[in-house]
């Protein structure tokens, strides 16, 4: 663990359990309190990010730490959600850049978005093209857009993003769309 | 876009990530009561709610906590073991990193180069509201729609033919054109027209046919009759027939229905 060499692994986990360490428990409980309350979330928006359920389970399970050890650490967190959504998407980018040279194809698309009452295979098609060229900073900012209709300030802040960022990479997104027949609103 | 979310009404509904936050209780006070109040009133928003509260059952059922702490952690010794190692073998590590690095630049791989030429036939499934690309091992059923797209590197015209089970054999040519239809090269196009799957329950085996002369339906109905009936006498089916005798470039895929 993080900053806490000296300690082995098991007396940490029985202290917690039996009261002896209650700041411990504390931060176990609320790690379970805030999966129960998030992890579905979370999980659906890693899917859409990497494509791949396997890999949004892995990735889920590094954030999750990341906020126990935080938790642990005496840090606080008031508000889960923006907290797990920039842990989740700079992870994502992380374990993304691991597989820099392995090109896979997808195996999840937002569901949500796809889900309509016609049949309008181009323009899903489109879209899923544009995902599968897209990194996964492009595809987390076009998660937040299509599937949340989030703004682009909401999209900075909810993924920890600059605003700089966010603007210029979704018109390179915008102009891979409208390449496609895809035109997205302004906002 | 979701359908609940076309129906809803931007100007009052609250967004999903609204009702997510509502639902997690990340927004409390007189903004969650709003929230609430509005669920209850509109149709829209009150299935949008239920659906997100069977998502979360769905996967707490699928992944429950305990899963979660276990993953968490084998993280935690993989890192700790990993930093033992890296602390133990930075030397050989570097070694190690030349020679890759020596054997990568010797062999140049050439990833995502597509052979000029190459054919392929794919499908777009749709089932209730819900679009996706069709899997490899894909079970379709009664009243499913489906769309093919194909890849096709510098051919000019396309049949698409099927046959099932008995020996049937059907023309998803759009337009049930008598004769190949002529098609712009380019990957994954999607052609026109979806098909809607009737109640038969026999796996069907459809061939998309590639040319630069167009072909007739009628001369490779016969071709596939025979060459199913052929495979029969060896007591194999459709899922065995995956090439049809002849000079043209062909791509296959089968409709699983059971």
């Amino acid at each position: 663990m993080d900053g806490d060499g000296h300690h082995s692994r098991e007396p940490e986990r029985s202290e917690a359990a039996f009261g002896r360490n209650p700041e411990r428990a504390d931060a176990d409980r609320q790690v379970e309190v805030t999966y129960r309350r998030h992890g579905a979330a979370i999980f659906r928006y890693l899917c859409h990010v990497l494509g791949s359920q396997d890999e949004a389970w892995d990735v889920l399970q590094e954030v999750f730490l990341s906020l126990l050890r935080h938790l642990r650490r005496g840090g606080k967190c008031e508000h889960a959600r923006p907290f797990l959504m920039k842990s989740a998407t700079r992870m994502a980018v992380r374990h993304e850049r691991r597989w820099l040279f392995r090109r896979r194809p997808l195996q999840c698309l937002p569901a949500g978005l796809f889900s309509c009452p016609g049949f309008p295979v181009d323009l899903v098609e489109a879209v899923r093209q544009v995902y599968e060229v897209s990194d996964a900073k492009d595809r987390a900012i076009l998660t937040a857009r299509l599937c949340e209709e989030l703004t682009n300030a909401e999209i900075s802040s909810c993924l920890g993003f600059s605003l700089t960022m966010i603007q210029r990479r979704m018109r390179r997104i915008i102009n891979r769309l409208e390449k496609r027949g895809v035109f997205l609103e302004k906002k | 876009m979701n359908q609940d979310f076309l129906e809803r009404d931007p100007g009052t509904c609250p967004r999903r990530i609204d009702l997510e936050d509502a639902l997690s209780e990340e927004v409390e006070g007189e903004q969650r009561m709003r929230i609430l109040r509005h669920v209850e009133a509109c149709p829209t928003c009150n299935r949008l709610w239920q659906n997100l509260e069977s998502e979360r059952r769905e996967f707490l059922a699928r992944h429950p906590f305990a899963k979660l702490e276990e993953g968490m952690e084998r993280l935690t010794q993989k890192s700790e073991r990993r930093r033992m190692v890296l602390l133990r073998l930075i030397p050989a590590g570097a070694a190690a990193f030349a020679i890759i690095l020596g054997a990568w630049l010797a062999f140049p791989g050439s990833p995502g180069v597509r052979t000029k030429g190459s054919v392929a036939l794919s499908i777009y499934l749709m089932r209730g509201n819900d679009i996706r690309p069709a899997q490899a091992d894909e079970v379709f059923a009664p009243r499913d729609r489906i769309q093919f797209l194909v890849s096709s590197g510098n051919h000019r015209y396309l049949l698409l033919v099927s046959v099932d089970e008995s020996g049937r054999v059907f023309n998803y040519t759009p337009g049930t054109a008598s004769f190949s239809v002529p098609i712009t090269p380019g990957e994954r196009r999607p052609l026109p027209e979806s098909v809607e799957l009737d109640e038969s329950r026999e796996d069907e085996r459809i061939f998309a046919l590639f040319s630069n002369e167009p072909l007739s339906f009628s001369e490779i109905k016969i071709l596939v009759e025979g060459a199913l009936s052929e495979l029969k006498q060896h007591g194999k089916t459709v899922k065995d027939l995956e090439k049809l005798s002849g000079p043209w470039p062909q791509a296959s895929v089968l409709l699983r229905k059971h």
